[in-house]
């Protein structure tokens, strides 16, 4: 999809930019004078639109629902489907905006033949004075024929489709449909295409409502979808047979109103009244899309995304969706001890624990370490540290690292995404640095996409050369473009100097190398001068951190060290690993004789190496609190039971904590208390769905600027640069089968994956 | 500078030309350091007190705050005036700086075995914010 000049997108105005109503889209739009404002009627009911709006819009606007299938808010209007006809009828006695009577005024005369015409209500806009009506006679007999048309071609396969139950073309054809058919003659066949490991076409299902193509095009930003032929031979599909490759592609399978593209995993598995449905949060990456995980006796079925404007609008990414298979296998069901011959051996949760006390005899609180994993809930986190804390011990790590040189994780400012995910939407130049968003974070991408198509945004980026499926203004890859950039020598900082509202977002994979300090400092003086250079008002933060792993905030806000070089330098006897996957830690670091507790949900890198596992819940398994890389508290709820005798994280440290030898009891016995005691050591954390702003830049960058590393020659190079590097990135989605087949759909091709007969 | 100066030395002891933010002329650097030298007679037990000995009996210091209340406003003068300095005297010590809307302002001081303790700084001045760290760093768990 190109993008529109600005020109023209003026011209095109609300028609365009499907913004215009809703007040929670952050899409930003000229604000006209409210005196432009046109009166329209609906079925007789007055209401004040902006010239532009569609009829569609308008209807929305008091509340009147109009069927539907290829019209959908976030995407451009194709009008193609024309189950939104309506009837409009001339008000009488309405001026017009040229002060005439309606049926007089000769710039108007020419809109008086759409008068008793079913006309498409989401692509035409509306004109003073019309009166809508939305249930006329000739409205429900102009929906009853379009029903009919479209469902002469449509299978009658409801029975066997996975859309059925939520197919809008079944809803509606109840709604407004004929009760008979006349059709007599045969049905067209489209033959079906193989378009990856996660999406399942059964094209002859296709209303041809090109919803995926917009899609792809215009949010995905993949030109890989697209239509042939014409009229009754027309097709969706991709041209030749290949994969739809991208990281956003599940979606196509909620946009669709038909069962034309379902979700391949999820085929003939269950129906959408049999689940139940939890509301909840992802934490595969960092953005904390908002889900919904539909569940049938105590197991994951699949997972849907949840609107949130602020955060994943109403995408989730392939991981977020397809992953959960991984919940279902290499899960650790049993707490496991290692017996004499140096086998782990499953036991049960008493003799793990006092096994955990007996070593604990005689080990000083300094000779305790503990790390904590990418996927772990704030309770636990708290819990931990606690526990360590009361053992007097302060070596409590994160795998990721975060440069504590200046003032490190004291300022939450420093390592949060200051402008926030939607704060995107109002910036005109993004400065990206070391990271690659489209697979550290694609929702992120998606919404700097959005903001790249609609409002201008101008981008560039410092670092490996990546596709983020929109054009920008490569400066280079190493760190020496950083410094100049720094200090101003940089070509570039003309054009940042100019930015009204500049962002500069760092990876925190380019703050995992040895130069880490410096980097964040050469950062943090650029958002410096770009801030002052553009004079933008005080709240507007332009020093911003994308994360990768979603406990990394949380984590941080509580008080643990990043980076893992604490216990390096002072080999621990003991090492709690909590979650911990990443495997920053080996036996190699360790002494001989240290015992290692691992405590999680996944046989991964973490459990291989332990001498006691304590087997915990996966996040549809508890209620657990989350911080996104925006600093947003939000929870995840139980969905499902842990499997086995995996029980909830902060409960098992509570009991731990207890046992004799250990004896620091934890004060708190119920997920209340424990969130309250997170508010004691940061209250933001319990502050859900919100974002706690932070502040204190300049304090910040004063104290980066003592920082004296040198920033090292080495180019920047994000560690996931193209999709294959994407869907395994953690415990979940290395367990997960459908991430492997993705891997090798997109190394060798999406007919290598070999599909079950009856898909 | 020179106030900001003299809170340096209030903390710290010393006249801490590298405390000066860079820019500030040499000139007003001798101010400073002449402020500093008077206020080291004048509280040379105050400075003592907490200079770069925060880690000797703390394990970690929290502020809470607000972002925008009024009982607040002391807290947020404190950061912006005593952290920085602070830091560069501790740089290892962390002081977690949680801004969170509406809470009460309060000082945690976390000391060996997970002993913890609090003070609400509702209204207080920076300086007295400072007085009051000064106190918990001084006083036994």
């Amino acid at each position: 999809m190109l993008r529109l000049p600005a020109v023209g997108r003026a011209l095109a105005g609300a028609a365009h930019s499907k913004g215009c109503l809703t007040a929670s889209s952050n899409v930003r739009t000229s604000v006209r004078a409210s005196s432009n404002l046109v009166e329209v009627f609906v079925d007789g009911k007055p209401v004040m639109v902006e010239p532009g709006t569609t009829v569609l819009q308008a209807c929305e606007k008091v509340g009147v629902q109009i069927p539907r299938f290829c019209y959908h808010e976030r995407l451009s209007v194709a009008g193609n489907c024309r189950m939104c006809l309506l009837e409009i009828e001339r008000a009488p006695k309405v001026m017009c905006s040229h002060n005439y009577s309606t049926l007089d005024c000769s710039s108007c005369r020419p809109w008086k033949g759409i008068f008793g015409h079913p006309v498409a209500a989401c692509a035409m806009p509306v004109m003073k004075g019309w009166n809508i009506l939305t249930n006329s006679e000739k409205t429900r007999k102009a929906r009853e024929g379009v029903m009919e048309f479209l469902l002469a071609n449509h299978p009658l396969d409801c029975p066997i489709c996975d859309q059925g139950g939520e197919c809008d073309l079944q809803d509606q054809s109840m709604m407004f449909g004929s009760d008979r058919s006349r059709f007599t003659e045969g049905k067209r066949a489209v033959e079906d295409k193989n378009i990856g490991p996660l999406i399942k076409t059964i094209m002859t299902r296709c209303i041809q409502c090109t919803r995926c193509v917009r899609f792809a095009s215009e949010i995905a930003g993949v030109e890989d979808l697209g239509t042939t032929g014409r009229g009754n031979s027309m097709q969706i599909g991709t041209y030749v047979e290949k994969m739809f490759m991208s990281e956003l592609s599940g979606n196509v399978i909620d946009v669709c109103p038909v069962g034309a593209l379902t979700s391949k995993p999820y085929a003939f598995t269950s129906r959408p009244w049999e689940t139940r449905k939890t509301e909840s949060i992802d934490v595969l990456d960092a953005v904390g899309s908002n889900i919904v995980v539909s569940t049938r006796g105590g197991e994951v079925m699949r997972i849907l995304p949840r609107l949130n404007e602020d955060v994943n609008e109403e995408w989730i990414s392939d991981k977020t969706r397809f992953a959960y298979d991984g919940l279902k296998r290499q899960r650790l069901t049993q707490p496991m001890v290692k017996d004499a011959s140096g086998q782990l051996v499953p036991t049960n949760w008493e003799d793990a624990l006092m096994r955990i006390a007996a070593m604990l005899q005689g080990v000083k609180g300094s000779e305790i370490a503990a790390i904590a994993g990418g996927m772990v809930d704030a309770e636990s986190l708290i819990a931990l540290k606690d526990m360590l804390n009361k053992l007097d011990s302060e070596a409590l790590c994160t795998e990721e690292l975060f440069p504590m040189a200046g003032a490190g994780t004291d300022l939450r400012s420093n390592y949060l995404l200051n402008t926030r995910i939607a704060g995107i939407e109002e910036c005109d130049l993004l400065l990206l640095i070391g990271t690659n968003p489209r697979y550290e974070a694609p929702l992120f991408n998606a919404r700097v996409r959005k903001s790249w198509l609609h409002n201008e945004l101008q981008v560039a980026l410092v670092g490996h050369d990546v596709d983020l499926s929109y054009s920008y203004n490569h400066l280079g890859d190493s760190t020496q473009v950083l410094k100049d950039l720094a200090t101003g020598k940089h070509p570039y900082c003309q054009v940042l100097a100019q930015a009204k509202r500049p962002v500069v977002v760092v990876g925190s994979s380019c703050l995992q190398r040895a130069d880490g300090a410096a980097i964040l400092s050469a950062v943090s003086t650029i958002a410096q001068n770009a801030r002052v250079s553009s004079g933008v008002e005080e709240g507007w933060k332009v020093l911003n951190v994308l994360h990768r792993v979603a406990s990394q905030v949380a984590a941080l806000d509580v008080g643990y060290k990043p980076g893992v070089e604490a216990i390096r330098k002072n080999p621990p006897k003991m090492l709690f690993l909590l979650g911990a996957d990443a495997g920053c830690i080996t036996r190699a670091d360790l002494p001989k004789d240290s015992f290692i507790i691992y405590q999680g949900h996944h046989g991964d890198v973490g459990a291989l190496m332990a001498d006691v596992i304590l087997p915990g819940a996966a996040y549809t398994e508890k209620n657990g609190t989350y911080v996104n890389t925006e600093g947003r508290a939000q929870q995840t709820r139980v969905a499902v039971t842990p499997p086995g005798m995996a029980r909830e994280d902060w409960k098992i440290i509570r009991a731990v904590s207890e046992t004799p030898h250990v004896g620091v009891t934890l004060p708190y016995d119920t997920l209340e208390e424990v969130r309250d005691r997170l508010a004691e050591v940061a209250p933001n954390l319990v502050r859900y769905d919100d974002v706690e702003e932070a502040n204190y830049f300049k304090q910040a960058n004063e104290l980066s600027q003592a920082v004296n590393q040198s920033l090292l020659a080495d180019p920047l190079v994000p560690p996931q640069l193209s999709v294959k590097d994407f869907y395994m990135t953690d415990p979940i989605s290395r367990a997960s089968q459908t991430m492997a087949k993705c891997v090798k759909a997109v190394t060798e091709g999406a007919e290598a994956v070999e599909e079950p007969a009856i898909c | 500078m020179p106030p900001a100066g003299l809170r340096v030395t209030l903390l710290f002891g010393r006249c801490s030309r590298s405390a000066c933010p860079p820019g500030v002329s040499s000139g007003a650097r001798a101010v400073c350091g002449a402020a500093a030298e008077a206020a080291l007679k004048v509280s040379a037990m105050a400075a003592r007190a907490i200079g770069g000995n925060l880690a000797k009996t703390l394990r970690e210091i929290r502020l809470q705050f607000c972002q925008t209340g009024r009982d607040s406003l002391g807290a947020r003068q404190f950061v912006e005036q005593y952290y920085v300095p602070l830091k560069k005297a501790n740089p290892e010590f962390p002081i977690l700086i949680r801004e969170c809307s509406g809470v009460q302002p309060k000082l945690w001081a976390r000391y060996a075995f997970g002993k913890e303790r609090s003070v609400a700084l509702d209204n207080m001045s920076a300086e007295q914010v400072a007085k009051e760290l000064e106190k918990v760093i001084n006083l036994k768990p």
